[in-house]
């Protein structure tokens, strides 16, 4: 029997922009670069990229333990809501007083999932891979608040939502969980949504972006920038 | 008329050396880089640009500003295009609209003749009778009504929207707005300035050039620059709305600007004067020659009368005469206008001046070529002199109309004969002409002041400017002295004259909201700016209130006409895809839209996916379904709560059906739960109905009902696949390490494996009415797991089936589908499914009461199988079942909710709503109206296939 080959949502949209292929993770196919990485970067610089890393682990932990929980296994448990902690091989948002999203790299999501199922009390708390359930886009680049101002209410300027933030809004009319994490001193954004939806807001925002050049990008780029684990 | 280009260095917007090639009306024509269309025909000597509305009357430039409709033109499939202020590009091929068959000669202009036949309100009144002659009517005024053409096949252009947010949005790019803006900024507020033209600089942009006026506008967009300001230039702002939420255009793209504060320094505009022939080709605003000549070096003939009510026409006067041009007469309806530079410019140059007098009447064929000037008394003393157009600088508007929106006040001045603003809301400032008349220096200050106030989230209220009102008043007049038979407009966008005005007041519409309504005016292209005023004051004069008591119309979005495109943006319809979707493409399947998901209906015959499933297996991606997984120990409970059925005995490992019923025992919803474990519940529901049911359910846990409990969705964490058929097992057992037979993994069971090594949880059930397992995965190996499948089904004849295939097997076994076969008032036991509603649970549960009375008083309609025995194709859902009775008048007695014809029973069947009584009876025959015909059929109990079960169970 074949290798079990995981696909991302987007894969027929990157596909279609001329993709050469990498494995990442647990067998996850991926974009390794489209026009090659020298002029993703510049993209990156100069404008806006937009990327996959839906191979990312993303967990939620819920429930009235669940900053225990989070304190345990990470050591530590943003204080406000919108607030983002750890590193990108685990990076914590607290988006209610008792819900938390989890991400990272996508090596180390079997083994943050056990440390936290490790580090579960007695009190009431439920802890769910969704990795499978949400798609993951990378959006780097000076352009890039631009680009999600077009497509979603919110204020992207750095005072008003800095790196190390996180915010559940609508973004082309879909619930979005969205992070900024910058890479290599450029505005980057984590766009995670429903999975069903990862193609339409893919395209959606490759249309929205086109007057401000924007250029997809691989996994060879982001790393490149200095991104870890998709 | 006959406009030219005047010396070298006038014009500060055009580029002479960057010559552009055009055509209008067929001809070819000439301008610069910088030119407008309008200034480019202007300057080419085009007198006659567009045609009126209704009587076809020639128009040319009026306002040069954007505000009037005199200029529209069509460009390629864009109409109504304001040509003076488009920028003039190479190639462009510019048309006149609204003329036919040309714009010179416009047999459509025959309708003036008719003019007395067609007064206000003519719309209301005729083309009623005969009735019979209303398609005929109907043609006409179809091709005669509306301006340009809309071509249908054009395609969808780039439209899109930005949300942008500022502490201090400023409106108005003049000198106030500079200030403003840069004070602001200063204060470390992130400031947002916004213009409608191309370059900041308000009316110094089209006044005399002054390089230290130029040097204080660099200086504020170099403090607004360093401060991280943005500047947007070609930029309407069109609608202000609560909390200072702005609409603003610029060409395509809307922008949805949120501000903490904001000034006002939108200025003011000129509007015309009412006089006989006003509308004539030739016939300008004081700042419409200004631009003319100060931005694209134009001047519009060689020989002007200027008339004016104030210091502006002066200054109007003395720029045509240092450009050249040849004054005739000057206008001042002061009898002792105060000396200042222009109007002794004016003066010394000999031009003969008529004070205490306006324009009574301008005359010519296609354009001015002669002006009757009268006394404003009305005395005798008119003067005839020959000129080839006219500038008109009699009445100024605030530009108000956000400000208003915004929630200031306005009031009529008297002493200005203007209206100006009070009442300024929390967070909005005024500054510059906007709020009365004053000075440049003084907009300066007042920008400054208003800027600072702004950055601090307080409101500036100008104290007024130092200027005599006499200097900068409108004119007292409301309409000039009868002088002449020629139409007097009042609303250029629909024709309207001061006559139609007393018409309609006269027949009772005295409310300037009940005027405007009926007479049209101010709701054309120009929206109210070149009319309005004078229709307040020719309503006031008709009523005899004065303006104050007339009022003015409703501010509203948009101030300025935007494009539908503008307005609907980017086109965003979310479309859910399965992890299987590409397969599903590349394997032939019609897609179809299901709620937001696109699915497949069929492979290209539903019929043999049907036999396929009943003979051999058949796999279809039922990833769509809701999924949510329950948690806690009180989960139970909440499902005990919200399911009618009763959940605390089911024993872990076992799958039940289950419906969802609202409190009014309706149903909302069903699907099946499995218990996973003591404390966890695998929970599916409808696809079309996954995203209701979750926020029905989170809705009742965060109400009370949720503690020990959580929810969490996973309906696109888990692809779905259902694999049916009598060799299901075989296909399903070499991909699993797990003992598939009956006895270990029976009918209604849930089990954890491995499937080809996927980690899947595996759900025995039975919809289509065979062997069969719901195959829930993870979602990023769905598509893997689905060609596995695929091809260890390769050798059973396995088929993938769709949408319609698996609609013809339920019915074959007589299961509803929520919203398909019911409706908002269906509850459980009308449809059929009494044995799911357990009264007899502990807990009570959503709906029990509605319930209870249906069960005592027994339902009057009720959802039953029926059967025709035959093959009818003209039976379909939504037919009417009916009853004849020994040739009575047939009687309506119920609907046909599902309705197919069944490739196993080869016969059409289905479900349908019928009188309790006659549904009670099996085999009961009744009929269905179908396509003009009576069809037989009868009632049918229970499933059509495999009554007992057995296939599904084996």
């Amino acid at each position: 029997m074949a290798a079990i080959s995981l696909t991302s949502p987007l894969e027929r949209s990157w596909t279609q922009l001329g993709a050469r292929l990498t494995e990442v993770g647990e067998g996850w196919r991926m974009p390794a670069s489209f026009a090659g990485a020298e002029s993703e970067l510049r993209a990156a610089r100069q404008g806006v990229a937009l990327g996959d890393g839906t191979p990312r682990g993303r967990i939620l932990v819920q429930g009235e333990a669940a900053a225990a929980i989070i304190g345990e296994a990470a050591g530590g448990v943003p204080e406000k809501i919108g607030e983002v902690t750890g590193t990108a091989a685990m990076e914590i948002a607290r988006l209610r007083p008792d819900l938390f999203h989890v991400g990272t790299s996508a090596e180390g999501r079997a083994g943050t999932l056990t440390s936290l199922r490790d580090a579960k009390t007695d009190a009431l708390s439920t802890i769910t891979d969704v990795t499978h359930g949400r798609f993951e886009m990378r959006l780097v680049g000076p352009a890039a608040p631009v680009l999600l101002s077009k497509l979603c209410g919110l204020d992207f300027d750095s005072a008003a939502f800095p790196s190390g933030a996180a915010r559940q809004t609508s973004v082309a009319k879909t619930r979005q969980l969205v992070i900024r994490s910058d890479l290599a001193d450029l505005p980057a954004y984590r766009l995670l949504g429903s999975r069903s939806l990862g193609a339409y807001v893919w395209d959606t925002l490759m249309a929205a972006g086109r007057d401000l050049g924007v250029e997809p990008i691989g996994v060879e780029a982001l790393q490149a920038l200095g991104e870890r684990g998709s | 008329m006959t406009g030219s280009r005047i010396r070298a260095d006038a014009g500060q917007a055009i580029d002479r050396a960057h010559t552009l090639r055009f055509r209008f009306d067929g001809k070819s024509h000439e301008g610069f880089a910088g030119d407008t269309i309008a200034s480019a025909l202007t300057a080419a000597g085009v007198r006659v640009i567009s045609r009126s509305f209704k009587y076809h009357r020639p128009r040319g430039l009026l306002c040069c500003a954007g505000n009037c409709p005199n200029c529209l033109v069509q460009i390629g499939d864009e109409p109504s295009v304001r040509s003076c202020t488009r920028p003039l590009e190479e190639g462009m091929d510019v048309r006149p609209q609204n003329a036919w068959p040309s714009l010179d000669h416009d047999l459509m202009a025959l309708t003036e003749s008719f003019s007395r036949f067609l007064p206000v309100g003519f719309y209301y009144k005729t083309f009623h009778r005969p009735r019979l002659l209303w398609p005929a009517f109907e043609h006409v005024l179809r091709h005669a009504a509306g301006l340009g053409t809309i071509d249908e096949d054009t395609p969808e252009g780039d439209h899109d929207k930005q949300y942008l947010h500022a502490d201090v949005v400023v409106v108005g790019a003049g000198p106030a707005g500079l200030s403003a803006a840069a004070a602001a900024a200063d204060a470390g507020a992130r400031v947002l300035l916004i213009d409608e033209n191309p370059e900041a600089g308000g009316h110094l942009r089209y006044h005399r050039p002054d390089d230290a006026a130029s040097r204080r506008i660099d200086d504020c967009r170099g403090r607004l620059e360093q401060a991280g300001g943005t500047l947007l230039t070609d930029t309407a702002v069109v609608g202000w709305y609560q909390d200072h939420w702005l609409s603003a255009v610029r060409g395509e793209r809307l922008f949805k600007i949120r501000a903490g504060a904001a000034v006002v320094a939108s200025g003011a505009f000129e509007a015309p004067a009412v006089f006989a022939g006003n509308d004539r080709p030739g016939v300008l605003l004081g700042t419409a020659v200004q631009r003319l000549l100060h931005l694209y070096g134009v001047v519009p003939g060689q020989r002007a009368v200027v008339v004016t009510a104030n210091d502006q026409g002066w200054a109007v006067a003395a720029d045509l005469l240092a450009a050249g041009v040849e004054v005739a007469a000057v206008t001042d309806e002061r009898d002792a206008p105060a000396s200042n530079e222009d109007v002794e410019a004016v003066r010394n140059a000999g031009v003969t001046v008529l004070t205490g007098y306006t324009i009574g009447a301008a005359r010519g064929k296609c354009g001015v070529d002669e002006v009757t000037l009268t006394p404003i008394s009305g005395a005798d003393g008119g003067r005839r002199i020959r000129c080839d157009f006219v500038a008109v600088s009699t009445t100024w508007i605030p530009s108000a109309e956000l400000a208003t929106m915004a929630g200031a006040h306005s009031r009529y001045d008297e002493a200005l004969a203007e209206m100006s603003l009070d009442g300024l809301p929390e967070g909005l400032s005024l500054a510059g002409r906007v709020a009365g008349p004053c000075t440049a220096e003084e907009e300066w200050l007042q920008g400054e002041r208003a800027g600072a106030a702004a950055a601090a989230g307080t409101s500036e209220m100008p104290s007024g400017g130092s200027m005599a009102p006499a200097a900068v008043r409108t004119s007292s007049l409301v309409a000039a002295p009868e002088s002449g038979r020629d139409k007097r407009f009042v609303c250029l966008c629909e024709d309207v004259t001061d006559i139609d005005i007393e018409t309609a007041v006269a027949e009772g519409y005295d409310r300037i909201e009940l005027l405007k309504r009926y007479s049209t005016i101010g709701m054309g292209p120009c929206q109210g700016r070149m009319c309005g005023f004078n229709g307040i004051r020719l309503c006031a004069r008709a009523t005899g209130h004065s303006v104050q008591e007339t009022g003015r119309t409703t501010s509203r979005p948009p101030v300025k006409p935007v494009s539908l495109g503008a307005l609907a943006g980017q086109k965003m319809e979310p479309v859910q895809l399965s992890c299987v979707h590409d397969w599903h493409v590349e394997h032939g399947a019609r897609m179809m839209v299901a709620g937001v998901w696109l699915r497949p209906e069929h492979y290209g015959d539903a019929a043999a996916e049907v036999r396929a499933v009943r003979e051999a297996a058949g796999l279809i991606d039922v990833s769509p379904l809701g999924k949510l997984k329950l948690t806690g120990p009180a989960a139970a409970v909440l499902l005990e709560r919200l399911y009618v059925n009763q959940w605390q005995n089911l024993r872990r490992g076992r799958v039940r059906y289950g419906i969802m019923c609202n409190d009014e025992g309706v149903v909302l919803d069903d699907g099946v739960c499995a218990r996973i474990a003591d404390q966890e519940w695998y929970v599916s529901t409808t696809s079309s109905g996954a995203s209701a049911a979750l926020e029905w359910m989170e809705w009742w846990r965060q109400s009370g009902w949720g503690d020990g409990v959580h929810i969490t969705d996973l309906t696109d964490t888990h692809a779905a696949f259902n694999l049916a058929g009598p060799q299901a097992r075989e296909v399903l057992q070499p991909l699993t390490t797990r003992d598939l037979s009956n006895a270990a993994v029976p009918y209604m069971r849930a089990r954890r494996t491995d499937v080809a090594g996927v980690s899947c949880l595996l759900l025995r059930l039975g919809f289509t009415g065979e062997l069969g397992y719901e195959i829930h995965c993870p979602a990023g190996a769905g598509a893997y797991l689905w060609e596995r499948l695929i091809e260890a089904g390769a050798d059973h004849g396995l088929k993938p089936f769709g949408v319609e295939a698996q609609r013809i097997l339920r019915l074959e076994k007589a299961h509803f589908i929520v919203g398909q076969d019911t409706d908002a008032l269906t509850d459980p036991i009308s449809a059929d499914a009494a044995w799911a509603v357990r009264f007899d649970k502990e807990a009570d549960f959503l709906g029990r009461r509605a319930l209870t009375r249906v069960s005592e008083e027994g339902p009057k309609q009720r959802l039953v199988g029926f059967r025709t025995g035959r093959r009818v194709d003209a039976l379909a859902e939504g037919q009417q079942a009916v009853v004849q009775d020994g040739g009575t008048r047939p009687e309506i007695i119920g609907w046909i909710s599902s309705c197919r014809f069944s490739p196993t029973l080869q016969e059409t069947l289905g479900l349908c709503w019928l009188p309790a009584d006659l549904a009670a009876k099996a085999e009961a025959p009744f009929h269905i109206y179908a396509e003009g015909k009576m069809e037989e059929a009868r009632v049918h109990h229970g499933p059509f296939y495999d009554p007992e079960g057995a296939r599904l169970r084996g």
